[in-house]
């Protein structure tokens, strides 16, 4: 894995330079310190043997001595305090070195006079000789109670630096120990944090494939855990979705196949009639009825068409479609009531109307909402046969109750299809297409509402339009 | 990025290698002494095989140098220009009483004008010449292998013989294996044509010289184990035990007197090819054996004899002797090499030679004419009064409460200087020992000291071959004879 490798490589190459920068910074500290410590140490050991060779050669009273007995006296209490670490010089001229070591005079005098303090001392910085460190100090000005003497002193801080490297080393075995824990954990941990990756990506080429039922666990609480999670519910939407308009799909086939057939028939009878009246010489009255037949027919399929444009309207438009807003119940009761006055008068029908509370208003688009309660009452109009139709309104729904046929019981789940008549010859003669139903059920649906219908043979049929609860649907 | 972090990679590691392998700036403020000496004698060994006619490698070529400077010179001898007198005398006390220097001595210099430095380096001994040597010491003598005698047993019957001397390579092996062939230090029992019997230790030096030590095994007078017997001092041990015999009784037992010794010490010496070198000191001295513990008794003396030290003479300056053998790294640095005084030990009794001891020979690598100017007598008079103050005043500092086994510290002690000498001293620098060491003009003081201990009790310390304080008589600085420096 790519992602993997990079974020490996990019987190323990941090982690190595980070490591090397703690320890180079850390060691490089601790030798500075440890030279510093030195020089400062080197001064004191100076000053105290200064101080001692001053005082031997004080008590014999040095300054008054002679050239000869004054030196004399001078190296012997040099040689006695500074032993094999000094070197006496007098007047550039070198009285004793007791050391391994030659030392310039002539450069530590004038590095002293350049970089020495105001005591005359020089502290030069760690020379390396022949395998060892040394720290050289230069006294330029010895204080021995006689003038003109000058001394180099060494200091070997081999160790700090031996110590430094077996600092270094073990710095650098325990660092590159610590950085392979490291490595095998980060690996460990990287690959166990990106394995939801894979199984992301496995379960992607899964749904590109169809597969809809697959879900990536999501065990961990972080942003992968977070995308599984959303990366089900996507594959459930899209199930869902897919489902949907797998059925979708099919009852539009259904709908366009119901919707041929429902053609065929008024086409036909056009057809036929229209070609009996231009092969066959009828009479008035057979020409009458004929064309009659054709303008009754030709009514047929425009209205057929206006359903048809209504419910291809709903099902295209879907949600787009509604516009709501809060409507008065009782007032599209009325308005309904209105509309079907003439049809209810004509076949003899009363009319009770009711809403409870009377002030009762719900969010719905009324114009959709009043077709649906038209073709309610209008199946109920043509189920009955005189009577009354009840059409009420509470705070659980719209009801539209008939005394009229009633549905077969083995068809009340079929009443809603696009189509669908329970009495084909009844519905022809009254003109029925078999859509107001699945136009009323479409309208229940985009506003969320349920659509029930209770009926019983020779007793009539209530359809009841439910509000339902908020969050169904748009009706909400 | 993986590009990015390649070649940020690959930019860090080259600054770190160029870092690295940048030369620091050269400071040359110290050198070692060792490559220092290294490079003089890179610079110098043409100039020194140009310079070997006029140097002297026989002192006749220095004394031919020397004499004409004598020639030219103001006509004074060494003692009058150094304005020595023939006998000194002062008394120096310290503050608190407890010290007291008392000289009355004789001043002994060299009869020259002046003393040339002499520059020597140790003698790297040819196969040649040690078997010049063996020769020379015992003749046709066998060789036998002396492992069981360094336990104790001397019978040399029951040891292996071997055919003739030892040969030295230079790898070095087992010394408890002395078989003929690779060896680096012999263990061996020898037995001369006349019949006489030595222990000897023959021991290739690291700086390429041999030591040689001999001692005689079948004295008439010899103890049991007489290779674990020393010979001492008879006056200083006079000091310690009263079972010492004086003068007299020494000199009865010895059977021989100081003169006669002397001859037969010279006969060795010149045998051996020391023509070089004469007796600096002498001294009568006993055979003691030192195997067992606690102090020797009169049981333990064995022979009487008299010991030759012999030192080289140099344009007739000769080398001083004194008691210490020098070598010693007390104090010393790393790096520091040992290297002791040449010595040549003849001690001679009743029954001839009884113990030869050669050890650090050396060779004269140059006879410095100008070898500088030396001090006058009073001057280093000075130094030596206050310096003989200040160096015994140490005896009476009580280290009981430091490290180290110290007894309590004496009450008084009072030094009698008998005898002052200007002679040569061997001084080299410990850690350039590639460059050899000089012979340089030194003031020694010999006497004896009496010292009331802590307990009260008097005692008279005397050795005449022991020098209280050596005194460089160009710069009157002291030499430490112990460290040679």
């Amino acid at each position: 894995m790519k992602l993997f490798r990079k974020l490996y490589m990019r987190v323990f190459f941090v982690m190595a330079a980070l490591t090397a920068g703690i320890l180079f910074f850390v060691l490089g500290a601790s030798w500075r310190q440890g030279i510093l410590d030195a020089r400062i140490h080197g001064i004191e050991e100076i000053e105290s043997r200064e101080y001692l060779v001053c005082e031997q050669l004080r008590r014999e009273n040095a300054a008054r001595l002679g050239d000869t007995e004054g030196d004399a006296l001078a190296v012997h209490a040099f040689r006695e305090i500074f032993g094999t670490r000094g070197a006496l010089w007098k007047d550039g001229r070198a009285l004793r070195n007791d050391t391994p070591y030659l030392f310039d005079r002539g450069a530590l005098e004038t590095r002293c006079a350049r970089n020495g303090d105001f005591r005359g001392l020089y502290a030069g910085s760690p020379q390396r000789v022949e395998g060892r460190w040394l720290l050289v100090f230069y006294r330029g000005r010895a204080a021995f109670a006689r003038e003109g003497y000058s001394f180099a002193f060494y200091t070997d801080v081999t160790d700090i630096y031996v110590r430094a490297g077996r600092l270094l080393l073990c710095g650098v075995l325990f660092g590159a120990g610590a950085l392979g824990l490291a490595a095998f954990v980060l690996y460990r941990s990287t690959a166990r944090i990106l394995a939801p990756l894979a199984q992301l990506r496995r379960a992607a080429e899964a749904v590109a494939a169809g597969e809809y039922d697959v879900c990536v666990p999501a065990e961990a609480d972080d942003e992968l855990g977070a995308v599984a999670k959303s990366f089900c519910t996507m594959a459930r939407q899209v199930r869902a979705q897919m489902e949907a308009l797998t059925a979708l799909g099919e009852e539009r086939t259904r709908l366009l196949g119901s919707l041929a057939h429902e053609m065929k028939t008024p086409m036909s009878a056009i057809i036929a009639s229209a070609d009996l009246l231009l092969t066959v010489r009828v009479g008035e009255c057979e020409r009458e009825r004929a064309l009659s037949y054709i303008l009754d027919e030709a009514k047929r399929l425009a209205r057929l068409s206006q359903k048809m444009m209504e419910l291809t309207g709903l099902y295209v438009q879907g949600g787009q479609a509604v516009v709501l807003e809060q409507t008065r119940v009782s007032a599209l009761l009325a308005d309904a009531a209105r509309a079907m006055e003439a049809a209810l008068t004509d076949k003899g029908l009363r009319l009770r109307v009711d809403c409870r509370p009377a002030d009762l208003e719900k969010r719905m688009d009324a114009d959709l909402a009043r077709s649906l309660l038209q073709n309610l009452l209008d199946n109920a109009c043509k189920a009955s046969d005189g009577g009354e139709i009840a059409v009420s309104a509470d705070a659980r729904g719209m009801y539209v109750r008939d005394f009229g046929r009633g549905i077969p019981p083995e068809e009340l789940f079929r009443v809603t299809e696009a189509f669908y008549r329970v009495d084909r010859s009844r519905a022809q003669r009254t003109g029925g297409l078999g859509l107001g139903l699945a136009l009323c059920a479409q309208i229940a649906k985009l506003h969320g509402w349920a659509l029930e219908i209770e009926s019983e043979p020779g007793a009539g049929t209530t359809v009841s339009v439910l509000w339902q609860t908020p969050g169904d649907g748009l009706g909400s | 990025m993986n590009r990015k972090m390649r070649a940020a990679l690959v930019t860090c590691l080259t600054a770190g290698i160029l870092a690295g392998c940048a030369n620091p700036p050269q400071e040359t403020l110290v050198q070692a002494k060792r490559a220092a000496a290294a490079q003089a004698d890179e610079g110098t060994a043409r100039d020194a095989a140009q310079t070997d006619g006029a140097i002297a490698g026989s002192a006749a070529q220095a004394d031919g140098a020397v004499a004409g400077d004598a020639a030219q010179a103001d006509g004074r001898n060494l003692r009058e220009r150094l304005g020595a007198p023939r006998t000194y005398r002062s008394t120096a006390e310290d503050e608190d009483g407890k010290l007291k220097i008392e000289t009355d001595a004789t001043v002994e210099l060299p009869d020259v004008s002046a003393i040339p430095l002499v520059s020597v380096k140790p003698h790297v001994c040819t196969q040649k010449e040690l078997a010049a040597l063996t020769d020379a010491l015992f003749g046709d003598a066998k060789w036998y292998d002396a492992r069981e005698l360094v336990t104790g047993a001397c019978d040399a019957r029951a040891l292996k013989e071997q055919s003739g001397p030892f040969d030295f390579r230079e790898e070095p092996v087992d010394p408890w294996m002395p078989q003929r062939g690779t060896v680096e230090k012999a263990y061996a029992f020898v037995v001369t044509g006349e019949g006489s019997s030595y222990r000897c230790d023959l021991t290739r030096e690291k700086n390429g010289g041999v030591s040689v030590w001999a001692k005689r095994t079948d004295g008439t007078q010899t103890l049991p184990n007489a290779a674990l017997c020393q010979w001492f001092g008879r006056h200083s041990m006079q000091s310690l035990y009263p079972w010492v015999p004086d003068e007299a009784a020494h000199e009865k037992a010895a059977g021989i007197t100081g003169a006669q010794a002397k001859t037969i010490a010279d006969d060795a010496a010149a045998r051996l090819g020391f023509t070089d070198m004469q007796v600096a000191a002498s001294e009568p001295v006993i055979e003691v054996l030192c195997a067992k513990s606690g102090a020797p008794t009169a049981r333990d003396m064995g022979a009487c004899g008299y010991l030759f030290h012999y030192t080289r003479s140099i344009s007739g300056v000769p080398v001083t002797y004194t008691m210490i053998p020098g070598g010693s790294l007390a104090n010393a640095g790393e790096g520091a090499v040992s290297w002791a005084y040449e010595t040549l030990d003849i001690c001679v009794g009743r029954d001839g030679v009884e113990e030869i001891r050669l050890e650090n020979r050396c060779d004269i690598t140059a006879v410095l004419a100008d070898g500088g100017k030396l001090l006058p007598f009073s001057e280093i008079m000075a130094v030596y009064e206050r310096m003989m103050k200040l160096q015994e005043s140490e005896v009476f500092v009580d280290r009981r409460a430091g490290d180290g086994d110290f007894g309590a510290p004496p009450q008084t002690r009072v030094y009698r200087v008998s005898k002052i000498t200007l002679g040569y001293a061997r001084i080299y620098d410990p850690y350039a020992m590639d460059e050899g060491g000089v012979l340089v003009p030194v003031w020694d003081f010999f006497g004896e000291y009496d010292e009331v201990g802590a307990d009260g009790k008097t005692k008279t310390v005397s050795d005449e071959n022991r020098s209280f304080l050596t005194i460089n008589a160009m710069d009157a600085t002291l030499v430490d004879r112990w460290l040679g420096c």
